[in-house]
């Protein structure tokens, strides 16, 4: 692993919202982040394991909402709804994943894009619970407990830094645990399913639960991004996470790179950036713009942007 | 042959959906021994190796290892009891270096490799020259002898060789031939699915010839080379 660009990317992180002082500059930092969690996340079954998910914001949605209501409806405090988020999260997934796992290739792309939609129209048509295409707005900001028995909030507004590195930590909490497991006897196995499924069976490992551990695992994260999100915006509605979301994530993942060790970073980093002064720029233009780019990148980069890097440098992906 | 069978099939039938691949097969192998699966494609050969390394269930009849029953056991557990499996067209991980893949095939056990690696390294002396690199980029000899090396990782009692000459240049073939007799000599049993009918009947000391899913000839390897049937089917005399 690069560690000096590693270094370099976390000195980076740790600067960018002293050196970036606008709000709208504070802003897409925070985001940016989310996205990171998000894509670490997808990036252990895509990259790592070859499992592609077009589903994966379904599941940072079923984070978002159950951290909101949880805290609205509820009156339960940020730091207990953070965690509930995400093992709401790896609920679902534990009961897509069970079955779904169990099947190969398209039939697991196709069951993650359908239970994309599913969760979408729950979350629109459950006008009760989540106010539905209305939108769920006035959500509080993230709180912490202070031993004087006053909250202190986060984030506002106008002051985001705190909450950037609230996100940060998660961020590289997420970026670690990846990596560990790349390093681990579950990453090997989960290297075999990527490669062939079939032959590590036949080598004595227990693919199923390896599958099943990293999906679980993968979905958790993606609802610890959906609290930090829900709490970040403040209001939240159905379409921020539809299968257009998931696809975001997914070619975000790509042109990163899959299962390379900084593409979950690069890939965020370089969209959200990218698509944001395309769009400030010239919108109708930086459209058009921001598909050409996908498709060359898809097309001429199969392992992203880190690939390309990797490649000159005559290193090969975990 | 006195004593237990090493891995005993007691008229096992096998269906893939609808199809019958294995009807009423009954064999033996016996500790020590090679024993050839010959017959055509479709014969049934490789459905026998992945109903004992657990890949495949059977409808009815019963697969013994040791006296133990090994239906439903799954195959971590069966390779775990000894049993590993080279699959046939020299599968390999072609993003993993020879070294991992070795590695992979010891995934059922903990513990120091060492010993294991020297004793591949032995058998095939270019694996070791290779194994820092990616086994994608091997030849295919040099694959299937990562492949055999690697079923070899997780110290089997028994072997389930699947068509290890499939398209290998005649050199090579003899080289993969040796190695499996010498492995043998060193106390591994082999059970090996063979369409090269003059290459397993000189590693093997016994065979069975399957048709349709059932055994309609077996023998010594050298009852099996004089048979009528066995000569005109498959050794073109």
């Amino acid at each position: 692993m690069p560690g000096a660009w590693v270094g370099l990317a976390l000195l980076g992180a740790l600067v960018a919202p002293v050196l970036l002082r606008s709000p709208s500059h504070q802003n897409l930092l925070v985001l940016t982040a989310i996205n990171v969690i998000l894509v670490a996340s997808l990036d252990m079954l895509i990259g790592l394991s070859g499992l592609v998910s077009l589903g994966h914001a379904a599941f940072w949605g079923i984070g978002a909402y159950t951290s909101a209501l949880l805290v609205m409806r509820a009156g339960v405090p940020f730091l207990v709804a953070l965690p509930a988020a995400g093992l709401a999260a790896a609920a679902a997934g534990l009961v897509i994943g069970y079955p779904s796992l169990r099947l190969r290739g398209h039939y697991f792309v196709l069951v993650t894009f359908i239970f994309g939609i599913i969760v979408t129209l729950l979350l629109t048509s459950w006008v009760e619970l989540t106010r539905g295409p209305m939108g769920l707005p006035g959500i509080p900001f993230a709180t912490l407990p202070w031993v004087g028995g006053t909250e202190v909030v986060l984030n506002t507004f106008q002051d985001k830094v705190r909450y950037y590195y609230l996100v940060l930590v998660v961020a590289l909490l997420t970026l670690w645990v990846r990596s560990r497991i790349m390093g681990s006897r579950m990453g090997r196995a989960l290297v075999a399913v990527r490669e062939d499924e079939d032959l590590g069976q036949t080598l004595g490992v227990d693919t199923h639960r390896y599958k099943m551990g990293v999906f679980v695992l993968s979905t958790a994260q993606a609802g610890l991004a959906g609290s930090l999100y829900a709490h970040y915006s403040t209001f939240l509605a159905p379409e921020t996470f539809d299968y257009v979301a998931s696809f975001d994530l997914f070619v975000m993942n790509l042109v990163g790179g899959a299962g390379t060790p900084l593409g979950p970073v690069v890939g965020p980093v370089l969209l959200t950036a990218v698509r944001d002064a395309l769009r400030s720029t010239h919108p109708v233009l930086g459209a058009v713009l921001f598909g050409v780019f996908l498709i060359l990148s898809i097309q001429f980069l199969p392992r992203g942007v880190v690939g390309v890097w990797d490649h000159l440098r005559g290193r090969r992906r975990w | 042959m006195g004593g237990e069978a090493l891995l005993e099939l007691d008229r096992v039938t096998v269906f893939y959906g609808r199809v019958r691949a294995l009807q009423e097969v009954s064999l033996q192998v016996w500790p020590g021994e090679v024993v050839a699966l010959l017959g055509s494609n479709g014969a049934g050969k490789s459905t026998a190796l992945r109903l004992v390394s657990g890949l495949v269930a059977p409808a009815a009849g019963r697969v013994r290892f040791r006296e133990r029953d090994l239906v439903g056991l799954g195959p971590a557990s069966i390779v775990r009891l000894g049993i590993a499996h080279c699959p046939e067209g020299r599968k390999v991980f072609p993003e993993m270096t020879v070294r991992e893949n070795l590695e992979m095939g010891a995934y059922t056990r903990r513990g120091s490799l060492e010993a294991d690696l020297e004793r591949v390294w032995a058998l095939f002396p270019v694996l070791r020259q290779r194994q820092h690199q990616l086994a994608g980029s091997l030849s295919g000899g040099e694959q299937q002898m990562l492949a055999i090396g690697r079923a070899l990782m997780a110290r089997p009692a028994l072997l389930l060789l699947d068509e290890p000459s499939m398209g290998l240049a005649p050199a090579v073939v003899q080289e993969v031939a040796r190695a499996i007799r010498s492995l043998n000599a060193s106390g591994t049993t082999v059970l090996l699915v063979e369409q090269n009918v003059h290459v397993a009947l000189r590693i093997a000391h016994r065979g069975y010839v399957l048709e349709n899913g059932r055994v309609v000839v077996s023998g010594t390897a050298e009852e099996l080379s004089r048979d009528d049937r066995v000569r005109r089917a498959y050794l073109g005399a």
